[in-house]
């Protein structure tokens, strides 16, 4: 064969200061191997053992990373990962979401009575997964940290073995997120085929020399990318597995799914985004249909997702179409950040944002799923207020971040991603988002009602809230109106998280 | 030896990445449509080959076993969903799992 | 340091703002005295006194034609090409008025204790009191029009609040409305003026404003475009000032005005906010001389408001009434005299009219309170001997108000008149009037006089038991009662101090030629002989109250038409009132709830019914969804080669 490329054996050592920027990544995988072992080590309580290890995990690794918040980027591993404050940011908040996440589903599992172990381990190699999305700089590194977090999820979502809508939501899932890999993959290769490398740095500068970019099978490749991006983020119209998924799963999963998962496809999007050419003016067809295309998804997932939200009196389907319009403001951050004030910053901001409030929703809804998760319509939520005002108030903090009212996170981030979209003069697509968000309001605010302004229904217990589960939603609390009322830190970080890219 | 053009196997590739979406949409027996993704990993495990061919670069060919590994696990996890949705269902026909509609 | 006098009764508002909220508003709470509230609040205004000599000492210091103080806060607004500063500014005029209202608000604070100690929420009044004084010094100390125009609307609040403080009556209530909407009528002419001033010289600021003008039209007037516009503004301006101080046409909200306290009544509608205007009118003095129409405007409405107020208050029982005419019925007497180009005589005048009419409103508190809240002086009488304190002060008043020489009064009004008489744009006509309205006051206010506390006792004495008030209200009165003594010694005619000192502002009028000088001397006792005659018929007429009561009999239409205050409230009401809310509730059905409220319900059922159809695409099938994939890929992507192929 022409051209072997042989391997250069220094390459497999690993040089001090890049195990120093790899040490939340170590840390991760070593924990969860841990508690893989310990989950068999019958005399130490699997149970305790393996979530105390995953917890003391979580905790490490996001430790670990703070410190690459201000540091250079370094690439490691012959330029396959890169570790920059940007992948610290989304490390930060992976591991956050993962933490919140073992803290509560402790008590939830033992009431639904399902096997403990199995379950931290999923979640570290999940969150593992998602930080190595984060640093990814090569497609298939990427393909293959996809594929980690999402088959972790996977199992999660189909946890509790005997209920036949877990089992459902999971097979779906499986199966359409399956199909999505797979386009997305048959995308890299179109890419590769056309520029001949998976690199995303080589891409673009193959892109640029080559004039690669005006061919039909990279912009095909290119597209498909997106398209499987799109999937995982629930974009319409790849959205339809969204609401079934979210409903089926247990309800701390759900969580884990809305917030890291997001994230972390957001995170490995932006880095792809830019590595096709968007933003970077290589293509002047590409980019423009490209940003057509992706200009009509936004509005079309900001509409479907608020609109059909409006008619949803399940708790967890409200969530999930709120997320599906999340998703859209999001995207109209991306369309925008290009030339925007902020770049991909308020993008950054608005996940982190996202991450504290839909956490904290997520956090209540477990306290107040009953078995099975049932008991999480509308009509039970009456008058929790009475009941649990600590629950009621927590709540309303994060519906209120969720529709956007200041003094909370939710606004911040959504006056900051409107600003810059405004800036870089999609003025129709941010009167659109505003006016989505007008209607979203409705829905959060139909809950608030629901807990405070009916009579609690006869008969419902008051849950006992347990003590990890009041730490967990008294520092998301406190996040989300923290960020609302002091939102520079977060900025701050995130303008340094992108000035990389 | 005759030589295989490219654009043959590219088209092949492409002709087996389409049959398993279509039988992914078609066919009813969740088994089946496992198959069907399976079919869809392994088309692009082709094209990367053919491109790697055509570039003169490995990085293709290595990809190729890295998918294939990926492949494997996602068919153990499904085998696994499969498994439990069975124990559950009594069946494995995807009209059988629309409980969770609208 | 100017700051500083507007500091300290902001932040007494503050407190006792807090206090009430915190301490008195719940109900159910013990009933809290007045003395605490009552002194926050009196030492605070006490303190802007304080300053407010310091700054006067420190002007008097400077050299004449220099005498300003500044003080530039901050920058307020900066919009497009306005950029406006938040200037303080104390000059000779402002120091003067500073004094007056720091002043008396002091005393009338102190009397406040006293009369307010058995109401419910007295922070709540000494609060809106706070504030009031604080938006009455924006007013006086402000270096702009806006600025100006912002207290100008603070008094207008306070006032609202105060008159309606005891808002559980309606009719209470419904005289603070009736306060506010009429001042607000004003203030559109005052905003159109301001408007004009910034089109037509580009600045509002007044310095600039005065070096703008007197670089434009040097010594000359204006003629044609320029000379419309600057009457327009001065016109509009004037429009301002009848709703604040109590003109032709908007003075009915005065009268009305007495249902709030009675302390209330003397700072804001005897010694303040109704001088507003007046001090508007000095402050654009160098304008308003440009524009002899609007002169000439200003002062026939000052002197048909004087005397048609007048005729009102002879009739009038209500102890309060009466007062309030007479006020609107001095305030006319100022707008004369800035009329007659003798703005100065007008800013004398101001100053002691609020020393006596102050003083008047005071000691009819007194009396009020004396008599448990009973407000009919028909029902008085015979109140010297219960009341001497009360009496003797309210008895300089009397003699002050009437224009009796060597009270303050006397010097005041005698310059007004001659100045009608004698200056350039007086007219004799306008003199006529003015001793025609001085003789009435005399007459009316010995009617009052009188009935309140000579004659015989005309109430039930087991009923009400009139006794003197306490030390803390009537110490004011003394004060009040020396300055309306004495205070017209600032303006001796010839000697004045006052005219010397507000000669940059407002420049010293002189006689027009043709005019002989010793008319001055003739003209001064023919206003004093006027006086004595009315106080003399006033006199002989209500020693008892048989000949009054025939002479109503006799004259019984005029009396009508005097006691329902010439119908004019009737009038505004039905030709002006009743039609706007007609055509309101015509708009509100016709396009609100038709129009508007349709489109917004309209679009929440939209997006509801978009809602219910879209959900419908998720039907649960595995394939369904896989479907839906497929086709939203391949439309993208055909889209996404469409342009390349």
């Amino acid at each position: 064969m022409e051209n072997l490329v042989t391997i250069r054996p220094e390459l497999l050592g690993l040089a001090t200061v890049e195990l120093e920027a790899l040490s939340p990544h170590f840390a991760v995988l070593g924990g969860a191997v841990l508690a893989l072992v310990l989950s068999v080590v019958r005399w130490l309580q699997p149970k305790w053992s393996v979530f105390l290890v995953s917890v003391a995990t979580a905790l490490l690794g996001a430790t670990l990373s703070f410190p690459g918040l201000s540091g250079a980027a370094l690439a490691v591993f012959n330029g396959m990962m890169v570790v920059d404050p940007y992948s610290s940011f989304f490390n930060l908040i992976f591991l956050l979401s993962a933490l919140i996440t073992l803290l509560i589903s402790f008590r939830y599992l033992d009431s639904e009575k399902l096997q403990h172990p199995e379950y931290y381990v999923l979640v570290l190699f999940s969150a593992l997964g998602m930080m190595l999305m984060a640093s990814a700089r090569e497609l298939v590194v990427l393909f293959i940290a996809l594929e980690t977090m999402s088959l972790s999820v996977y199992s999660l979502v189909s946890f509790r073995r005997a209920d036949r809508r877990a089992n459902e939501a999971a097979m779906k899932y499986f199966i359409l997120g399956g199909a999505a890999s797979a386009i997305m993959l048959y995308g890299v290769a179109l890419v590769y085929g056309a520029t001949g490398t998976t690199h995303i740095q080589a891409i673009l500068e193959r892109l640029a020399s080559r004039g690669a970019g005006e061919s039909v099978l990279f912009s095909v490749g290119a597209w498909l990318i997106v398209a499987g991006f799109l999937f995982k983020v629930a974009s319409v119209p790849f959205h339809m597995w969204m609401p079934d998924v979210y409903e089926g799963a247990p309800v701390p999963i759900t969580g884990f799914m809305t917030t890291g998962l997001k994230a972390a496809a957001f995170a490995a999007f932006v880095r792809v985004f830019l590595s096709l050419g968007y933003g970077k003016g290589l293509s002047e067809a590409v980019e423009t249909n490209l940003h057509h295309i992706l200009w009509v998804c936004a509005v079309m997932t900001m509409v479907v997702g608020n609109v059909i939200a409006l008619t949803q009196t399940n708790l967890k389907r409200i969530l999930a179409y709120s997320s599906i319009a999340h998703t859209g403001y999001l995207m109209v951050g991306l369309i925008a950040a290009p030339r925007g004030t902020e770049g991909y910053s308020s993008l950054l901001v608005y996940l982190a944002a996202y991450a504290a409030m839909n956490l904290g929703a997520f956090i209540v809804l477990t306290l107040l799923a009953g078995k099975g998760d049932a008991g999480l319509n509308l009509h039970d939520l009456s008058g929790i207020s009475k009941k649990n005002p600590v629950l009621a108030f927590s709540m309303a903090v994060f519906l209120f971040s969720m529709a956007g009212v200041p003094p909370t996170a939710g606004f911040v981030a959504k006056y900051l991603l409107f600003y810059s979209a405004v800036q870089a003069g999609e003025v129709p697509l941010v009167i659109i988002a505003v006016l989505c968000s007008a209607i979203s309001v409705y829905y959060y605010l139909r809950v608030l009602v629901y807990m405070y302004m009916r009579d609690p229904i006869a008969g419902a217990t008051s849950a006992r809230v347990p003590v990890w589960s009041v730490m967990a939603l008294a520092s998301m609390v406190i996040v989300t109106l923290q960020v609302g009322l002091l939102p520079s830190p977060l900025v701050e970080m995130a303008r340094k998280a992108v000035a990389g890219l | 030896m005759q030589v295989v053009e490219p654009w043959v196997v590219l088209t092949f590739a492409a002709t087996i990445f389409l049959i398993g979406l279509g039988g992914l949409m078609l066919r009813r027996n969740i088994l089946v449509i496992l198959m069907c993704i399976e079919l869809m990993l392994n088309s692009v495990n082709l094209s990367f080959v053919t491109f790697s061919r055509m570039h003169g670069d490995m990085a293709g060919q290595v990809s190729v076993f890295f998918i294939i590994v990926v492949a494997a696990a996602e068919s153990a996890v499904g085998l696994g969903l499969l498994i439990a949705m069975f124990r559950t269902l009594r069946s494995v026909d995807t009209d059988d799992i629309r409980l969770l509609r609208e | 340091m100017l700051g500083l006098i507007l500091l300290f009764p902001l932040i007494g508002f503050l407190i006792n703002g807090l206090w009430y909220a915190v301490l008195q508003a719940p109900q159910g709470r013990k009933k809290a005295g007045s003395l605490a509230t009552g002194l926050v609040a009196s030492s605070a205004i006490f303190l802007s006194f304080a300053v407010g000599v310091v700054a006067f000492v420190q002007l008097a210091g400077m050299p004449e034609g220099a005498r300003v103080i500044e003080n530039n806060l901050f920058s307020w607004i900066k919009v497009g090409g306005l950029s406006l500063d938040f200037v303080l500014r104390v000059d000779p005029l402002s120091s003067l008025f500073v004094l007056v209202i720091a002043g008396i608000g002091t005393l009338i604070h102190v009397y406040s204790i006293g009369y307010m100690s058995h109401d419910e929420t007295p922070g709540r009044f000494f609060a809106y009191l706070n504030l009031f004084c604080f938006s009455m010094l924006v007013l006086v100390l402000g270096g702009a029009l806006p600025l100006l125009f912002l207290g100008w609307e603070g008094v207008g609040l306070c006032s609202y609040l105060l008159i309606g403080y005891w808002y559980q009556d309606i009719e209470k209530a419904k005289a603070g409305k009736k306060a506010f909407i009429a001042n607000r009528v004003g203030d559109l002419g005052f905003l159109l003026g301001m408007f004009l001033i910034y089109t037509t010289f580009g600045t509002m600021d007044f310095s600039a404003l005065r070096e703008v003008v007197v670089q434009r039209f040097g010594g000359m007037a204006p003629a044609g475009a320029e000379l419309a516009a600057v009457t327009g503004i001065c016109l509009l301006l004037f429009v301002g000032c009848t709703g604040k101080s109590a003109q032709i046409p908007l003075y009915v909200w005065l009268p009305d005005a007495m249902a709030g306290p009675t302390p209330v009544s003397a700072l804001i509608h005897a010694a303040t906010m109704v001088t507003s205007g007046i001090y508007l009118v000095a402050r654009l003095d160098f304008l308003y001389a440009l524009s002899p129409t609007a002169l000439e405007v200003m002062a026939w409405v000052g002197g048909l408001t004087a005397f048609v107020a007048a005729t009102i208050a002879v009739v009038q029982t209500d102890i309060k009434r009466v007062l309030a005419y007479s006020t609107v019925s001095q305030l006319g007497y100022m707008f004369l005299a800035c009329g007659v180009g003798a703005t100065g005589a007008g800013v004398f005048h101001v100053i002691t009219h609020a020393f006596f009419k102050a003083l008047l409103f005071l000691g009819a508190g007194s009396v009020i309170h004396g008599m448990h809240e009973e407000q009919d002086i028909l029902k008085m009488g015979g109140l010297k001997k219960h009341m001497p304190r009360t009496f003797l002060v309210v008895t300089v008043a009397w003699l002050a108000i009437c224009g009796l020489p060597p009270f303050s009064g006397f010097f005041s009004k005698d310059e007004i008149l001659w100045m009608a008489f004698a200056s350039n744009q007086g007219n004799r006509v306008l003199w006529a009037l003015g001793l025609l309205t001085a003789m009435m006051t005399a007459f009316y206010m010995t009617r009052m006089w009188i009935h309140t506390f000579m004659g015989s006792e005309r109430f039930d004495h087991h009923k009400v038991h009139p006794h003197e008030s306490p030390i803390v209200m009537v110490a004011p009165l003394y004060v009040l009662a020396v300055l309306s003594a004495a205070g017209g010694f600032m303006g001796v005619p010839h000697a004045s101090w006052l005219a010397h000192w507000l000669e940059p502002i407002v420049p010293h009028v002189v006689p027009a030629e043709g005019v002989n000088h010793s008319m001055e001397w003739v003209l001064m006792a023919v206003s004093v002989a006027v006086a004595l005659l009315g106080m003399f018929a006033a006199h002989r007429l209500f020693r008892d109250l048989r000949r009054p009561e025939a002479l109503k009999a006799r004259w019984a239409f005029i009396h009508k038409v005097l006691w329902n205050k010439w119908f004019v409230d009737e009038l505004y009401e039905g030709a002006l009132i009743r039609p706007i809310g007609r055509v309101s509730q015509a708009l509100w059905r016709g396009f609100d709830v038709a129009v508007i409220d349709r489109i917004v319900l309209g679009f929440g059922r939209a997006s509801e019914w978009s809602g219910q159809t879209l959900r419908l695409a998720q039907t649960g099938s595995l394939q369904a969804y896989a479907v839906f994939l497929l086709l939203g890929l391949v439309l993208t992507l055909g889209y996404m080669i469409y342009g390349l192929v």
